[in-house]
């Protein structure tokens, strides 16, 4: 007997001492309420306006009236190439809508390859959001393969689009169909709610791919020849079908937070934050460059 | 470096051929099963009140050198067979060849009981056999599974009821190198993970490194399991035929030429067609289908076979193959079809010679396939996916025992890889990966045996693995103090690389793809440290501690974020991160008696790295538990009744808990697009915990006969007996506002019932 005690005491001891060394200190954060930015310039066009709110608790209602973050006071400034506000444009609250602030000057275009910074300040607290962006180059289509096509057919609709340069990477795309006379008799058979994927979904009438890499698409001369795959037509009639380059802010905050929720390598229920370019809060002060060509589908 | 090795092994050969030390005698052969002539793997051999002794290899081959000539008594044992004495008289300069046949034990109520050394001899640091009898007597869910069984020892966790990945120490599935006769197997699964390949109608002999593995292995961070196929019975044919409710299937082994050649051949597969044929005609009042989205086909099968001929009693040789795939089609109204179809083929040449008494030597030639192709179709918009392994390898191992005292083992691992995956959308096809490369291993490794209380093993193995022109030397030690028959001490230490890694979803095991190392991309590597007490507290009870630690660097791992990979470098397509595991085991087993079975509890953490996740801070994956408790228990009711539970009780798997949300419109307004929408925001990355997973299967298996030629099994099991409905992960619905949380859950209530007729 003396030995089955002998041989347990000491592997009862290795626990015990592991036991005590084990306990860690990987505790759950608790929630800490951060403002949320959304905004896009793009390319070429005035600024648009810029959305202001606060996270809510999971477990809370959420409404972006109640959410909408008032009495600020917003600017964007157009940077030189030594990083030194160039010109600044200032913004004031929207009356229509709670979150938003729309720009005083709604003519100045956006101006593609340079760089944009947002500052958010409040008259009555220290906060303080910032955030940069660099906008696209652009580019544009210089031809397509037809104007009318019958649904589902081959070939299918063709831009050659000029490339968006970028000196660092590769441009990221995302292409989108927006029908122009979006009515249910319209629908085409994919999306018909009696038959197929459409199902219970609410047809879109913009339809939008995920984030795509130029180099699918890159001719030898480095343009971009992109067709159209019949997914992304919802309604027969006038689609306007756009190519639209993003910039780094919009890129690692959309790719990260399309994963959230699951679709990648990730392990159901890990959840990572989605990549803010916003300091003091997060959300997504970024920018774009688009182009577009419109096409008619018929039966 | 290719003519020192070739000048290594003719020394080897040479030694060989040297006459024996003129005193001294040997004794070699084959230890059998008596009834089918299988080869045993880790039998045990000892002179009668000596320390003289030895252990089979994985070819069933013993040898013992320098041996004093006199009159002596040679004990072999193996569990599960009958415990056989041989007189055995030794000459001066006699070289004994003696192939010993055990006898199976007829019934578990009387497993004979070996001596405590013999028992403590078989069991080695961080090392695990699982007989194929346990296996197929466990409740299971719909099926016997080799890594569902597995799942049950301490140390290896399972990721959810719905998958048989091996979790070792604290490591990634990737991390476990899985072998059948000597082959890689690169995706060993079925129905998408929810369990393995390996037919256990067809297995001889599964043996699991935990950790601390030797230097004949290589080429994984944490673990090794070699599985044997079954030789065939070299007497008479037999077979098994057994019916489920998943699959079925039917094993057959017979003599070519009696005592002298076999083969075995098995097969299995899903029967699930007449109940997805019943689910897809169910309509509802209205004439509608009831179900969406049945499978129009949904069903695997695999194939293994063997066949094995002695051409002399020094050489034998076997060919082996193995051939599974899995396919599943579902369409989805008119427009959209999915189909997947994936699975294996290995094939191994595998030529045994025995050169002397004290030279054993084992030459394999391989070949492996793992392909998987998923396509769909929506609207007319075609995507495919090609993804496919294929290795060719050539391996030779030598054992070479001068003495009591030594055992020097070399060997080489030699081969080619390809690895292609290519994706179509839209007819526009990205070639992702395009892989060839070459690698070569070897090895030496000594175990020294000073005196009967200690057994040394050092080992140095070294890999080159061409792209990226990596070489890589890993050095292992291990140290075995016999204090005593009822205790042993154990230690362990190893270097570990491992050039691939396997991109795969964890709820989701048909679109797995594995990475190679490359320029840019370096090989992850690990040490291990393992210390253990093996101990005989009493007459048939065994219990086991061991501890370890590891760590993890360089581990490389495609980057979670990444949309498309289209135009981006190869080492752009990963991240690189680290990690670390460690952890206690206790093993507590009663092998003997009417009521038998083994407790498993682990107690260990685990944590990841990753530069861009957690804002660089170390993490537990999901699949950390903490707390991992296993208890099985066998009970013969009688003669043809034998009752079966298994207990499972492990702490939850590690999730992040969303603290907040908001909103955010992709800049494409309201539509269907594949960013934007509802966030979350988070804390630390998986710092909660879901509730604490428990399950009870019981099971019960009458026996009888059929007729005279045959016997019967029926097995009855309920598994989740108490209907315990664990949680897998968490959902969450935005449509809801609030948001609300849905639980994703795991099995729940499953009868299993199972007929197994063997003749």
């Amino acid at each position: 007997m003396h030995h089955v005690l002998r041989s347990l005491v000491v592997p009862l001891v290795a626990f015990l001492v592991l036991v005590l060394n084990g306990c860690d200190a990987y505790e759950q954060d608790k929630y800490q309420k951060q403002y949320v930015v959304q905004g896009y310039l793009v390319a070429l066009e005035p600024l648009t306006p810029i959305s202001l709110s606060t996270t809510v608790p999971l477990n809370e209602r959420y409404d972006l009236t109640e959410a909408a973050v008032k009495n600020a006071q917003v600017e964007v400034q157009l940077l030189n190439a030594q990083g030194l506000p160039e010109k600044t444009f200032l913004y004031q609250a929207d009356p229509d809508s709670a979150s938003l602030y729309k720009p005083i000057d709604t003519v100045t275009p956006v101006l593609p390859s340079r760089t944009y910074a947002l500052r958010v300040t409040f008259p009555d607290k220290p906060d303080v959001i910032t955030a940069k962006t660099q906008v696209p180059d652009t580019m544009k289509v210089m031809r397509t393969n037809g104007s009318t096509f019958k649904y589902q057919q081959q070939p299918q609709f063709e831009q050659l689009i000029s490339q968006s340069k970028n000196p660092n990477r590769q441009a990221y795309f995302i292409f989108s169909v927006e029908s122009l006379t979006p009515s249910p008799e319209n629908l085409v058979p994919f999306w018909d709610p009696d038959n197929g994927f459409g199902g219970d979904r609410k047809p879109p009438k913009i339809y939008a791919s995920p984030i795509l890499n130029e180099a699918n698409y890159r001719t030898p001369e480095g343009n971009l020849l992109v067709q159209l795959p019949w997914l992304t037509v919802v309604y027969f009639g006038r689609n306007k079908v756009t190519t639209t380059v993003l910039d780094d802010a919009t890129y690692e905050f959309f790719r990260t937070q399309s994963v959230q929720l699951g679709g990648s390598t990730l392990s159901p229920g890990e959840i990572p934050n989605a990549v803010s370019n916003i300091q003091g809060g997060t959300g997504v002060f970024g920018s774009l460059a688009r182009a577009s060509s419109f096409m008619t589908v018929i039966r | 470096m290719c003519f020192r090795l070739l000048g290594f092994w003719c020394l080897f050969v040479f030694f060989a051929f040297l006459p024996a030390f003129a005193q001294n005698a040997s004794v070699s052969g084959y230890v059998r099963d008596d009834a089918s002539g299988e080869t045993l793997i880790q039998a045990t051999l000892l002179f009668q009140g000596t320390s003289i002794g030895a252990v089979t290899n994985t070819s069933g081959y013993y040898t013992i050198n320098r041996i004093k000539p006199g009159n002596y008594t040679l004990v072999c044992s193996y569990i599960g067979y009958k415990t056989r004495r041989i007189p055995v008289k030794l000459t001066e300069g006699s070289a004994l060849n003696l192939d010993i046949r055990l006898e199976p034990e007829e019934s578990s109520v009387e497993v004979t009981v070996t001596s405590d050394r013999e028992e403590l001899e078989q069991r080695n640091v961080g090392v695990t056999q699982m007989s194929v009898s346990t296996i197929t007597r466990l409740p299971s869910v719909l099926q016997a599974d080799v890594f569902r069984s597995l799942q049950l020892l301490p140390g290896i966790k399972s990721s959810s009821d719905f998958s048989s990945g091996l979790y070792i120490r604290g490591g990634s599935p990737d991390q476990t190198l899985i072998m059948l006769d000597r082959t890689t197997v690169y995706n060993p699964t079925h129905i998408f993970g929810f369990f393995s390949t390996f037919n256990p109608d067809a297995i001889k002999d599964v043996k699991l490194y935990k950790g601390g593995y030797p230097a004949e292995y290589g080429g994984r961070l944490g673990s090794v399991v070699d599985i044997y196929n079954k030789e065939g019975n070299q007497k008479q044919v037999h077979g098994v035929a057994s019916l489920g409710l998943l699959s079925s299937r039917i094993a057959v082994e017979g003599p070519l030429q009696k005592e002298k050649s076999s083969w075995m051949l098995a097969a299995r597969r899903s029967t699930t067609e007449p109940v997805l044929a019943v689910l897809r005609n169910l309509k509802d009042a209205d004439g509608k289908p009831r179900f969406q989205g049945i499978p129009d086909n949904f069903y695997f099968y695999d194939f293994n076979g063997k066949f094995t001929y002695d051409f002399t009693p020094k050489d034998k040789v076997s060919l082996g193959f193995y051939a599974g795939q899995d396919k599943v089609s579902i369409p989805v109204g008119e427009q959209t079809a999915f189909k997947v179809r994936y699975g294996n083929i290995t094939g191994n040449t595998n030529w045994t010679h025995i050169f002397s008494s004290r030279l054993f030597s084992n030459f394999t030639f391989t070949g492996s396939r793992y392909f998987s192709s998923p396509s769909g179709k929506i609207a007319s918009t075609e995507f495919k996916r090609r993804n496919e392994v294929m290795e060719w390898s050539a391996k030779g191992d030598f054992e070479y025992i001068p003495d009591q005292t030594h055992q020097v083992q070399v060997g080489f691992w030699a081969g080619r890889m390809s690895i292609f995956l290519q994706d179509a959308f839209n007819e526009i096809t990205n070639d992702v990966l395009d892989i060839q490369t070459p690698y070569v291993s070897g090895y030496a490794q000594e175990t020294w045996r000073p005196n009967i209380q200690w057994t040394i093993k050092a080992g140095l193995r070294a890999n080159y693995f061409g792209d990226g022109n990596y070489l890589r030397l890993e050095p292992r030690l291990s140290a075995d103090f016999t204090y005593s028959e009822w205790l042993r001490v154990q230690a362990a230490y190893g270097r570990y690389y491992q050039f691939l890694s396997l991109i795969t979803n964890e709820a989701f095991s048909g679109f797995d793809v594995w990475v190679t190392a490359d320029e840019g991309v370096k090989p992850a590597w690990g040490d291990q440290f393992v210390l253990g007490l093996k101990t005989r507290p009493l007459k048939g009870w065994n219990f086991d501690v061991e501890g370890y630690y590891r760590n993890m660097n360089d581990l490389f791992d495609l980057d979670p974020f990444l949309n498309d990979t289209a135009g981006l470098p190869y080492n752009k397509l990963f991240r690189f991160g680290k990690g670390y595991a460690w952890g206690t085991e206790f093993f507590l087993e009663k092998y003997a008696g009417r009521l038998n079975g083994f407790m498993g509890y682990t107690f260990g953490r685990t944590w990841r790295k990753f530069p861009n996740v957690n804002n660089g801070a170390y993490y537990p994956p999901k699949y950390d538990r903490t707390h991992d408790l296993n208890l099985t228990a066998n009970y013969d009711l009688s003669k043809k009744w034998t009752a079966t539970a298994v207990f499972s009780y492990a702490t939850g798997q590690a999730y992040t808990e969303p603290l907040g949300r908001t909103f955010i419109q992709s800049p494409f307004g309201e539509g269907f697009a594949n960013i934007g929408g509802d966030v979350l925001t988070v804390g630390k990355l998986n710092a909660s915990r879901l509730p604490a997973y428990h399950r009870l299967d019981v099971g019960f298996t009458r026996k009888g006969q059929v007729g005279r030629w045959g016997k019967s099994e029926l097995q009855l099991q309920l598994i989740n007996a108490y209907s315990h409905r664990n949680i897998w992960f968490y959902q969450y619905d935005f449509e809801s506002n609030p948001v609300k949380r849905i639980d994703t859950l795991q099995l729940p209530i499953l009868p299993n019932i199972a007929y197994t007729i063997r003749f």
